[in-house]
């Protein structure tokens, strides 16, 4: 070992720098030159690259094949959860919860404007006109929230009456084709039997007639 | 054509956290590689790999794009292996003369061992150098590890470590002599 430790500081060449950058192939073609140059004089740098060379070696035995996979529970925005959540319900739902959360902010507000009220007589004008002004934006707004509600509704429940209506024609045109179908059956059946019944009843009455001829020879006909 | 590391980290912080996971896909091998060489252990290569990423994950508004992700990635990944050896102090650097988990003596292969199968003395060789840079200071084997296994440039490593590319070639240097030096001695110990 100390054999070693002599022969490693036995490089007192101060080339350290350009030695690594030599061996790990990142000079320029001057800096290579230029090393190449000074291991044909330098007998310790020439004997260090090739122990170094020697070293990269061995470390290239360690290997790693393979690395595991890495499963991550990544954390979701508070936003990107929000939204997933209001998706999840319908939109009659959600417009109950925008009008639940005007009616908060209204009631909010008018609490607001009455507290204003309470303020000194000097503020009293100025407190009224902005109650006015806080009670108007709010009706203003619930209006809007309503009337944008009751649209949605009134387009849902036309898309849904036109949706069965559709869907109710065409299957009372299918029962409507196959009763038809079996009427016209049992007619042309009914016809055949009536035909049938009409020949075997002609063919009946020519019998008796016939009989009738020979059973009585003294009848009023002869 | 691929998409690049830096329109994935666009479409993660436009919302797409899915899209994160292409990252994790791309750079898990090189950050376990790294750790594991770092470490010595595959349990702990294991943690700081999940560390690292959830970190990236977690800052990635940080990341003003200066450097290179990997670059970024790689500072992150160091940090928690330093964090990991400090916790494990003592245990991480062990001496190349002890013994290992199961009590057995650590032996080299003479080169000369002709009658040994290639993939066993191959293993040993491994075993050793393992064994030789696990001893050796953390900002020598990091810089070893970076450069001979990660195939970094000195301007990269340099970036990573926020150091002058002098100071990565002198660490190298050192930790080049170090590590004949210890390989020697195992030989010789034989």
């Amino acid at each position: 070992m100390k054999d070693t430790n002599k022969m490693n500081s036995q490089n007192a060449c101060d080339r350290k720098e350009e030695l690594v950058t030599y061996l790990y192939n990142e000079a320029t073609a001057a800096e290579r030159a230029s090393f190449e140059r000074h291991l044909g004089e330098c007998e310790p740098c020439g004997a260090e690259l090739k122990a170094f060379g020697r070293v990269r070696e061995e470390l290239n035995t360690w290997q790693v094949g393979f690395a595991p996979r890495t499963e991550l529970v990544l954390p979701r925005g508070k936003m990107e959860v929000l939204r997933e959540l209001i998706g999840l319900f319908p939109i009659w739902a959600r417009g109950l919860a925008m009008a639940g959360v005007t009616a908060v902010l209204a009631a909010l507000l008018l609490n607001i404007g009455n507290t204003v009220n309470q303020t000194p007589p000097g503020n009293n004008q100025q407190a009224a006109m902005s109650q006015q002004q806080i009670e108007a934006l709010v009706k203003q707004a619930v209006a809007e929230e309503r009337a944008k509600i009751q649209q949605e509704t009134q387009a849902q429940f036309a898309s849904f009456k036109a949706q069965l209506d559709t869907e109710h024609r065409a299957q009372l045109q299918a029962v409507s084709a196959e009763h038809r179908v079996k009427l016209e059956t049992v007619r042309a059946n009914l016809k055949q039997e009536i035909q049938k019944s009409s020949r075997q009843r002609g063919s009946i009455r020519s019998f008796f007639a016939m009989s009738e001829e020979q059973q009585d020879p003294w009848s009023d006909s002869r | 054509m691929e998409i690049t590391d830096d329109q994935i980290i666009e479409r993660t912080l436009a919302g797409d956290t899915d899209a994160f996971s292409l990252l994790v896909r791309r750079w898990e091998r090189p950050i376990y590689a790294l750790s594991l060489r770092m470490l010595g252990r595959d349990e702990d290569a294991r943690d700081v790999c999940q560390e690292t990423f959830l970190a990236a994950f977690r800052n990635l508004r940080k990341f003003r794009g200066d450097a290179k992700f990997s670059s970024w990635l790689y500072r992150i990944a160091l940090n928690a292996c330093h964090t990991k050896l400090r916790k494990n102090s003592g245990a991480a650097e062990q001496s190349i003369d002890q013994e290992d988990d199961e009590g057995r003596k650590f032996e080299l292969a003479d080169d000369g061992a002709e009658f040994m199968p290639d993939r066993l003395h191959r293993d040993q060789r491994a075993t050793a150098v393992r064994r030789a840079l696990q001893a050796l200071p953390a900002e020598m084997r990091q810089v070893i590890v970076m450069k001979e296994y990660e195939e970094l440039t000195f301007a990269e490593i340099a970036e990573i470590l926020n150091v002058p590319v002098s100071t990565v070639k002198s660490r190298l240097y050192t930790g080049l002599q170090q590590m004949r030096a210890r390989l020697e001695k195992m030989r010789s110990a034989l």
